[in-house]
């Protein structure tokens, strides 16, 4: 076991590399969109500002809105009109999502892992919580899109600061059979799951998207506030990686905590699956578009 | 149990399409509350961008505004100015122009533009269209310029300034011209330079005039001192006397003097003694007549006009004047030749072109036209210069011309000449007409020395004068007082008021002069009689003096006869009205 101590000090130097790092450099727009999407007062002018002080976001935005999968009629040159073809829901989320991608860019395959399945999965887990949100709850689901592309984040800190640790641990956690945050807590006293939620602790985002984040392995602890985003979050989670889009880390099913988490979500399995055939087309035809690359 | 299998199966297929049904029904309201949203960021946005366009063609309208204002005020600005404003383009077309352009050519503003230079100036100066071209060339200004323009209005000029309208890139794209039409300016110079030269002149010819009234003034009373002498002198000869012829001689040379001191006094502009409305038609035929029978080889045509009107004229100076002109005639005619003499009644539009400028009125012109030798510029420019003359000292005085010009100027006329080498030369003069009839005057009878009695005080600052002048009123019959001053005369005339019959006063005295003097006695006693004496003629002051109640004038130098006649004049004035 690690101690304590050396636990709290690994955490923290972790944090302040990512402090330093270019994975930060997301952390202003995507808190900025999150806030957007938690005012209810938050116009189109607040998130069409948020973008255009970001220029290679504005682009992102832009290529996107152009894209085939929108097809507008004539060419989108602006911001305000991306908003006003595409729709203000969706341009948060896709704008969020161009930024997020930034971070899962620069891909080295190790051992079955690569960033861009990894961000194939987030935008699946995403995906699925959204409609989980929408279909089920009949809610926006926003912020839970939000920690679906954000969940594993902290796959990403540890890849990048800890890349021989982690390729151990995604070694030993193949060979051993055991659960992937299992190796994790071994090997640094805390999982992936944590480190995500301390960094985005760190970007001030709401309350319940680092709890869901912090306890998307884990969900049977989580507060009653947080409960539903949480047990989604592993639903969805636990369902992409049955269905196999993208990455996979956790190939152990628990039967029991699955179960319990439809309970305390309040969903059937006859729901997820209907949903879960939908995300399928969707992430496929994301692929098709090439938005996943 | 297949029965409740296929019960549970159809069950699940129920619960699947309820979840479906509620999936649907979910994403239905979500979306369509998104729609919503959408649509009502979709409308805020319009109605912001339509206020957005709405604010932006305001701005527009208003920018537009000013603009079209600030045009307008180029526009009214360039349109007052009198000078000229023009924009042409390098191939000379015309881009803009003034009002004042417009006017300057005849051509309403508007259909002057795109007009080719050379159609709107066809007699343009190659000159001036070469330093267009130049300015055009180089990008730099040329700044007053003096050109001409042919305008439908004859030839204008222009003070110029031509300055090059350049481009953003400095590339030279025309030319901007400011012109200013100078024509009556330098029409205006000319006159003026005309005029300074006259009155240069006017000016030379005055301070001649002083400088010979003063030496009138002086040889005057030499004269007078000569002349009384001779007087009394033969007064008591028989003409027996041995020296009486010498005397005579004596007193004709002096006489002659004094004809050439009154010559000068007469270019001085002073003399004027006598001024009545006399006919300048009568005075030419009678001044003819005796010249003409001296004078047998110049045949004298009279040209005179019926109805002259009379002039008010000394008219022995006028006779003066006239005869200087026939003299002078008669000279450029040596071997005879025909002299034209017309008079005319004229206003001051006929004497345009004359080197002067005639206050307005009416005028009686005299002109004496000879065939003789006539004169080149040179001289014509002195003619009327005392001492100028073209006859040699020995033949003449140089004084005829000069004292008719002063006589003629003391008369508010004028005198002028034309002349060319070998075409002859004709003198005119112009004296103000009046409306008085002219009397018709007699010679005087010839004057005889009457004695007379009483007292006179003698009143003259030369002790020469004063000795002379008391020997000749006695030799009169008078008593005689003599006053050196001004003061003295006063002081003498106090005590002896009640026996001065008269008082002979000089004008011209150190201190207190004659007319203050004159003044003074009148205080004393307001019908003293006095006559005023001068070296000078009668000029203004003293003919001031006169129109003040003064009750004569005596010109220096004077004889017995002469003074004798002025005295019994004035003390037994029957004698005078007989004269007539």
């Amino acid at each position: 076991m690690v101690p304590q101590i050396e636990i709290s000090k690994n955490l923290q130097k972790i944090l302040n590399l990512v402090r330093d790092s270019e994975i930060s450099s997301i952390k202003n727009v995507v808190s900025g969109i999150l806030k957007i999407i938690n005012d209810p007062q938050s116009t189109a002018k607040d998130l069409k500002e948020l973008i255009e002080v970001d220029p290679p976001l504005t682009a992102q935005v832009l290529k996107v809105a152009n894209s085939a999968y929108y097809c507008p009629p004539s060419k989108i040159g602006e911001i305000l009109k991306a908003i006003l073809w595409i729709g203000f829901e969706a341009i948060k989320e896709m704008a969020l999502h161009q930024k997020v991608c930034r971070i899962f860019s620069d891909d080295k395959a190790t051992d079955g892992y690569s960033r861009l399945s990894l961000w194939k999965h987030s935008v699946a887990v995403a995906v699925m919580g959204k409609m989980i949100y929408r279909r089920e709850f009949g809610e926006k689901g926003e912020n839970i899109y939000a920690a679906g592309l954000l969940h594993d984040i902290g796959l990403i800190v540890v890849d990048q600061f800890c890349h021989e640790q982690f390729s151990e641990i995604l070694k030993k956690s193949a060979e051993e059979e055991k659960e992937f945050t299992e190796t994790e807590k071994l090997t640094f006293g805390f999982d992936h799951a944590e480190l995500g939620k301390a960094v985005m602790s760190g970007w001030d985002m709401p309350e319940e998207l680092c709890s869901a984040i912090g306890q998307h392995h884990n969900p049977d602890p989580a507060s009653s506030r947080f409960k539903r985003m949480t047990c989604t979050l592993y639903l969805a989670d636990t369902l992409c990686q049955e269905k196999k889009i993208g990455h996979v880390d956790n190939r152990n099913h628990n039967k029991g905590l699955f179960n319990r988490c439809m309970r305390e979500a309040g969903v059937e399995r006859r729901g997820l699956d209907l949903i879960i055939q939908d995300v399928q087309e969707q992430i496929a035809r994301m692929e098709e578009q090439g938005l996943l690359g | 149990m297949e029965e409740s299998s296929a019960i549970l199966e159809i069950n699940e297929k129920i619960a699947t399409l309820e979840t479906q049904v509620k999936h649907l029904r979910n994403d239905l309201r979500l979306t369509k509350e998104e729609n919503e949203i959408a649509t009502t960021n979709y409308f805020e946005m319009v109605s912001k961008l339509e206020s957005m366009v709405a604010e932006r063609t305001r701005d527009v309208q208003r920018l537009q505004k000013i603009v079209e204002q600030k045009a307008h005020e180029l526009e009214i600005m360039l349109d007052s100015t009198p000078a000229i404003v023009f924009y042409k383009d390098a191939d000379q077309r015309l881009i803009r122009a003034n009002r004042s352009f417009a006017k300057a050519v005849g051509i309403s503003a508007n259909s002057l533009v795109g007009r080719k230079y050379s159609d709107l100036f066809p007699e343009y100066d190659p000159e001036t269209y070469k330093r267009d071209l130049e300015v055009i060339r180089t990008g730099e200004p040329v700044l007053n310029k003096r050109e001409s323009i042919t305008t439908p209005w004859g030839k204008r000029r222009v003070l110029i300034d031509k300055i090059p309208y350049k481009g953003p890139d400095r590339k030279v794209l025309g030319l901007i011209g400011f012109a200013l039409d100078v024509t009556d300016l330098e029409k205006a110079e000319e006159e003026r330079a005309k005029l300074s030269a006259q009155l240069q002149q006017a000016l030379r010819m005055k301070s001649l005039g002083t400088l010979a009234g003063g030496i009138a003034h002086n040889f005057n009373n030499l004269l007078m001192g000569i002349l009384g002498n001779v007087s009394l002198m033969l007064l008591d000869m028989s003409s027996e006397h041995k020296h009486y012829g010498n005397l005579k001689v004596i007193e004709t040379l002096v006489r002659s003097g004094s004809g050439l001191t009154r010559q000068l006094l007469g270019y001085a502009m002073e003399g004027k003694y006598e001024v009545k409305p006399i006919s300048l038609n009568s005075l030419v035929r009678e001044t003819a007549e005796t010249f003409g029978s001296a004078k047998k080889e110049i045949q004298v045509h009279f040209q005179l006009a019926e109805e002259l009107s009379s002039v008010r004229a000394d008219r022995s100076q006028i006779e003066q004047v006239i005869f200087n002109l026939y003299v002078n005639a008669a000279e450029a005619m040596p071997r005879g030749g025909d002299m034209y003499l017309m008079t005319r009644n004229v206003d001051p539009d006929a004497m345009e072109g004359k080197p002067y400028r005639p206050k307005p009125g009416k005028y009686v012109m005299l002109s004496v036209a000879d065939t003789g030798t006539g004169m080149d510029k040179d001289t014509l420019e002195h003619v009327f210069e005392p001492f100028f003359t073209t006859k040699g000292l020995a033949k003449g005085t140089g004084l005829g011309l000069a004292s008719s010009y002063g006589i003629i100027k003391a008369h508010g006329g004028y005198i002028d000449v034309e002349s060319e080498p070998g075409r002859g030369t004709t003198f005119s003069i112009y004296l103000p007409a009046t409306q008085e009839i002219s009397t018709s005057e007699k010679k005087d009878t010839i004057p005889e020395i009457s004695t007379g009695s009483g007292t006179i005080l003698f009143v003259d600052d030369e002790d020469t004068i004063l000795v002379l002048a008391g020997q000749m009123l006695n030799a009169l019959g008078y008593d005689v007082l003599q006053a050196g001053s001004g003061e003295e005369a006063l002081r003498l005339y106090k005590s002896h008021q009640e026996e001065i019959d008269l008082v002979i006063l000089d004008m011209i005295m150190p201190h207190l002069g004659g007319g203050e003097t004159f003044d003074r006695m009148r205080q004393i006693n307001p019908h003293v009689k006095v006559l005023l004496s001068s070296g000078y003629s009668l000029n203004g002051q003293a003919q001031e003096i006169l129109n003040r109640g003064c009750d004569g004038f005596i010109q220096k130098p004077f004889d017995l006869t002469a003074l004798s006649g002025s005295l019994s004049e004035i003390l037994s004035p029957t004698k005078k009205a007989a004269g007539f």
